[in-house]
């Protein structure tokens, strides 16, 4: 904080943080193995930090351990027999380049790049955003329709698909996210939408659509909406009435109706306005992913 | 806590709180090239270069960047030999109050490294935390385009 004096001169006043005066009991570890992470993560106040944000943001008062996880061995990004896994500790910046190489046209390529800005990509981790999945996650859309799958070490190891892990946040205390799993990521045309005013902002609500055809035949269309009460929706009534159908039955599909997301009152908008704009940016995704109309954000 | 940085080349070692961040850490030792603005990572005016990324230093713990590589705008060029970045906004009028320029430069220093000739769109991209709220965006792009044009060269 800058403070003007009365010789005139401004000069910057530490605050409480930039003292130290808030916490001095804090321990930082910097295990190098998966094993020494979740016996830390055992102990009690104690939290893993992969580099991002949200620790920065919510201040590190309640907890006499901060678990740093840039040494373990979790920055990597592999596809193999069409199952793409991604390491705890790779950035969504890393994410983007790595994966814009391997398989350019996943729709995590388009959400990824276009979350935050430029310095904030570069911090935040995949295993983060998993554990927080903020309200204006951009991950968290495609994480749905790719149906995803979060790998854990520690108290509770094991895999977790989106619904449950959302469903039982408890389970994540003395947990360490290891990795994501997407069994089938490849080949999927795709469409992702963000509704924000700027760029950087956070968005509103997204839309994630992804779909495979043969010929004029929908093989499979997966969609959702995140950023509503239920954090992401999957519209699986406009799946089911468009997986393994013709493309001309888009056309009497009541779209606009059956894509209605309950949102609640944000800075962007009213709940009514929102479910009315997301429902817009559905359909157009739709018509983008199936007829080759435009829309992308 | 204690922790050593390299910053600009140069091995410093510095204490601070463990809940310190970056840019507190930076300024209190003496690189107030590095500035304070919005400390919520929305504005970019603290970015620095964390190894070889450009980070908000206002987000990243201190004790998190401890031992690595630490890149300020003082490190890539001085008033009296700039840097090529640094040369083309001074020429093409890309300053005006000067708050947001030193991380812009370092934005714009990742940019070319990796992407010698950016097309406008990746200059957007690139740029896209760094805030100005003096000159707008046109004469910064073009200083890029002019940055990007004489280091491809060599001018």
């Amino acid at each position: 904080m800058a403070v003007r004096r009365s010789s005139g001169k401004y000069e910057d006043v530490p605050n409480d943080r930039q003292r130290g005066r808030s916490m001095n009991m804090i321990e930082w570890y910097f295990p190098e193995t998966v094993d020494e992470a979740a016996a830390l993560l055992a102990r009690e106040r104690t939290v893993p930090h992969g580099g991002g944000t949200s620790l920065v943001k919510s201040g590190l008062s309640s907890f006499s351990g901060v678990v740093d996880l840039a040494k373990l061995p979790l920055n990597y990004l592999k596809m193999e027999k069409g199952i793409l896994e991604i390491g705890a500790n790779q950035t969504f910046a890393s994410v983007v380049e790595n994966l814009s190489n391997l398989c350019p046209d996943c729709i995590l390529v388009a959400a990824l790049g276009s979350a935050a800005s430029t310095a904030l990509r570069n911090r935040i981790t995949i295993g983060g955003s998993v554990s927080f999945f903020p309200p204006w996650s951009d991950l968290i859309g495609p994480f749905s329709v790719l149906e995803g799958e979060i790998c854990t070490e520690g108290k509770n190891s094991g895999t977790y698909d989106l619904s449950s892990w959302l469903a039982n946040r408890p389970v994540q205390k003395g947990t360490l996210v290891t990795s994501v799993l997407f069994p089938d990521a490849a080949d999927w045309d795709s469409c992702y939408y963000r509704e924000v005013r700027v760029g950087f902002d956070y968005p509103s609500f997204t839309v994630s659509v992804v779909a495979r055809k043969n010929g004029s035949k929908i093989e499979q269309v997966r969609a959702a909406v995140s950023g509503g009460l239920e954090r992401v929706t999957r519209l699986s009534g406009i799946e089911e009435r468009l997986n393994g159908k013709d493309l001309s039955q888009l056309a009497f599909l009541d779209v606009h109706k059956m894509a209605r997301v309950t949102f609640g009152r944000k800075p962007a908008g009213s709940a009514e306005y929102l479910s009315e704009i997301a429902a817009v940016h559905v359909e157009r995704c739709l018509k983008s992913v199936l007829l080759g109309e435009g829309e992308s954000r | 806590m204690k922790g050593s940085f390299i910053v600009n080349g140069k091995k410093e070692e510095w204490s601070f709180a463990p809940d310190a961040v970056l840019l507190d850490v930076l300024r209190n030792n003496g690189h107030t090239e590095v500035h304070r603005g919005c400390g919520e990572g929305e504005c970019g005016a603290c970015a620095v270069i964390l190894e070889e990324r450009l980070v908000n230093s206002c987000q990243v713990f201190a004790a998190s960047a401890a031992g690595q590589k630490i890149t300020t705008v003082a490190g890539i060029g001085s008033i009296h030999s700039p840097h090529p970045i640094q040369q083309a906004f001074v020429e093409t009028g890309a300053i005006q109050c000067g708050f947001c320029t030193p991380a812009m430069i370092l934005a714009v220093f990742c940019l070319l490294q990796k992407t010698p000739n950016p097309t406008d769109e990746e200059i957007r991209k690139a740029l896209d935390g760094n805030l100005c709220r003096c000159t707008g965006y046109v004469k910064i792009i073009e200083a890029v385009r002019l940055a990007a044009r004489r280091m491809s060269s060599n001018e």
